[in-house]
């Protein structure tokens, strides 16, 4: 790779001098290795340590398996409803004229701008027994808090903007003209979205679900704050990881860790995959 | 199927796309919106098509008052300048779009959907093609698509918003004699929007020139080149020149030569001249004759077309045959005199 960027581009009308050129791309490939590959390779290497074995038990073990299958539920949950609302918020947006609409895309990118932390603050304050809403939910036997809901509705609401960012300046450069010619054809406004808008869109739905799955899979300030840490109940996988290592299980935090990083990595291999579909909507 | 629009106006925030407009095309018409960007001939026609609703004023489509027709319901024929297509959907499926959306009980069989647009296909010339993609087509090819897509549905009127604007001037031409011949052939009432006069006075059966959101002069394209209602008119349909002067006592125009003084009790006037009608002499024909020296010649074309500058440093333009430019001899930075055949003079 260094060698096609250093001869073939020589005779470039931008090219720099060989001394520049060195210098830039070492210093690029050296970033990268210490930032992103050798902590890559130290989660595997500290995971298995000690031997495959202690690998599969500490990903086999019941907290550890707890954890897999709540991460699984909040992703089911929180990525489905996530899509249904990006696809309408963004049809909306891109699609049609109406007041309020800047106000909105304000609040669709409201999550990316608070703090994790502080959005499942958010929550607690909401839910919690001090205030109304919460004590109402408490008489009537409900628990939000510290519980499955809790966790569910605070990676909804980080999650939020995946779909809707992508599809919105998708949608947007798309234009209406599509839609128009359908509807002037004698097609509904139910037809026009599924034989028109949706199929338009479908990669680029695709990379807005799968960035946000990867999301609610490994989210963890806001659910950190609302779950309670209780093990094998409200522990996600990236709370179980914490709890691992502050205990000084290494190994057990780097096996679980590694579930995280294979998610990681086939999420970046299915969105290379996905990438020159979307560019060709 | 007559199309009418009684007394439309369109207000876009602060603007006035259209101010009063009525508009009456007969059956079987094919007429011409020409204008400039902003004068409201799209607003209009996205109007008629049910696209954007009227502030004030009605539609009548049919004898029918459509203004408040839903657009599926309108059975109105459109085609964009950017063609629209579904992409991706082939051909055959585009044009078969219309039909499958219908409803149960009136959507043809599988075999009658087929029949009917592969006939479509037919007619467009694109027979083998219809497994394409619109990626897969030029520019003239995904036009005579959409076009084909839109007659599927047998609509009451047809609606084309600069349909060729966005094709090379060659298929363009082509582009425009096959509509005619398909609007002969079919009898729908057509209404087509335009910016190119040429392409309008060419087309059109009868020619709607508009401004700043209203209607200036409809008539023949015979009509509306040769009778100009106004100035306006008179420029957007050609070149010209324009010149100082007045009407004289008898009741002729006169051109103001250079320092002359306006005489007393007459009024100063433009008066305009086409190029064509412009006449160059190496010697002064008359008193009245502007001398100009030729800045530019441009013998491509069915005439030699001369730019030249009037004593004031004024353009002026000038056309002749290319048998009367031989004649004369005339070179560039040669000074000659002009003498206009026919003049206009508008209030």
């Amino acid at each position: 790779m260094t060698d096609y960027a250093l001869n073939i581009r020589t005779n470039h009308p931008l090219a720099e001098s060989r001394s520049v050129r060195l210098t830039l791309i070492g210093t690029a490939l050296f970033y990268i290795g210490v930032m992103i590959f050798l902590p890559l390779i130290v989660v595997f290497i500290e995971a298995l340590r000690q031997g495959m074995g202690a690998y599969i038990d500490a990903i086999t073990e019941p907290d550890a398996q707890a954890a897999i299958k709540l991460t699984l539920l909040t992703a089911s949950i929180a990525v489905p409803l996530n899509l249904v609302f990006g696809l309408a918020a963004s049809w909306a947006i891109a699609k049609h004229d109406f007041r309020g609409k800047h106000l909105l895309i304000t609040f669709i990118d409201l999550p990316f701008s608070v703090s994790p932390v502080i959005s499942g603050l958010i929550y607690v304050l909401l839910f919690g027994s001090q205030a109304a809403l919460g004590q109402w939910l408490d008489s009537h036997n409900i628990q939000i808090l510290f519980a499955v809901p809790g966790i569910v509705i605070a990676t909804i609401f980080v999650t939020f903007p995946f779909v809707a960012r992508e599809m919105i300046p998708l949608m947007q450069e798309q234009g209406i003209e599509e839609e128009e010619a359908a509807i002037l054809l004698g097609a509904t406004g139910w037809q026009t979205f599924w034989r028109v808008t949706l199929p338009n869109v479908k990669w680029g739905l695709l990379y807005g679900v799968l960035l946000c799955n990867a999301r609610a899979m490994g989210e963890f300030g806001a659910v950190s704050v609302v779950s309670g840490h209780i093990r094998g109940v409200t522990n996600t996988i990236p709370l179980h990881v914490e709890i691992l290592y502050n205990e000084y299980n290494f190994v057990a935090a780097f096996a679980v860790a590694s579930l995280l990083t294979v998610l990681a990595l086939v999420t970046l291999l299915i969105k290379e995959w996905l990438e020159p579909r979307v560019e060709k909507e | 199927m007559g199309i009418r629009a009684d007394n439309i106006y369109k207000i876009f925030r602060d603007f006035m796309a259209l101010d009063g407009v009525s508009l009456n095309v007969g059956t079987g018409e094919l007429v011409a919106l020409l204008g400039p960007s902003g004068s409201g001939k799209t607003t209009l026609l996205r109007i008629i098509a049910g696209l954007e609703f009227a502030d004030l004023g009605e539609i009548y489509i049919d004898r029918e008052e459509a203004s408040h027709t839903p657009v599926k319901e309108r059975r109105v024929g459109f085609v964009f300048q950017h063609y629209a297509l579904f992409r991706h959907m082939t051909v055959f499926e585009n044009i078969a779009f219309g039909l499958r959306v219908r409803p149960k009980e009136s959507r043809p069989s599988e075999g009658e959907i087929r029949k009917k647009v592969m006939k479509l296909i037919d007619l467009i010339h694109l027979s083998g093609l219809h497994n394409r993609y619109p990626a897969q087509l030029s520019g003239g090819q995904r036009q005579r698509v959409a076009l084909a897509r839109t007659l599927a549905v047998d609509p009451k009127v047809l609606l084309l918003d600069e349909p060729f604007g966005a094709l090379d001037a060659k298929v363009r031409k082509e582009l425009r004699r096959w509509l005619r011949k398909i609007h002969d052939e079919l009898n729908i009432t057509t209404i087509f929007v335009t910016h190119d006069q040429e392409e309008a006075l060419e087309l059109a059966d009868r020619v709607v020139v508009m401004n700043s959101g209203k209607i200036e002069q409809v008539g023949s394209p015979e009509d509306v080149y040769h009778n100009p209602a106004n100035a306006f008119v008179y420029d957007f349909l050609g070149n010209y020149n324009a010149f100082d002067g007045f009407v004289g006592e008898d009741g002729e125009c006169r051109l103001l030569k250079n320092g002359e003084k306006l005489p007393v009790g007459t009024e100063r006037v433009r008066l305009f001249a086409r190029p064509h009608d412009m006449e160059i002499s190496p010697q002064p024909q008359d008193k009245n004759a502007i001398p100009a020296r030729i800045i530019h010649i441009n013998p491509a074309g069915p005439m030699v077309s001369i730019e030249l500058e009037n004593e004031q440093g004024k353009l002026l333009q000038a056309a002749v045959t290319k048998e009367r430019f031989m004649e004369l001899g005339l070179e560039k930075r040669q000074t000659v005199y002009l003498k206009a055949r026919d003049m206009r003079l508008f209030n």
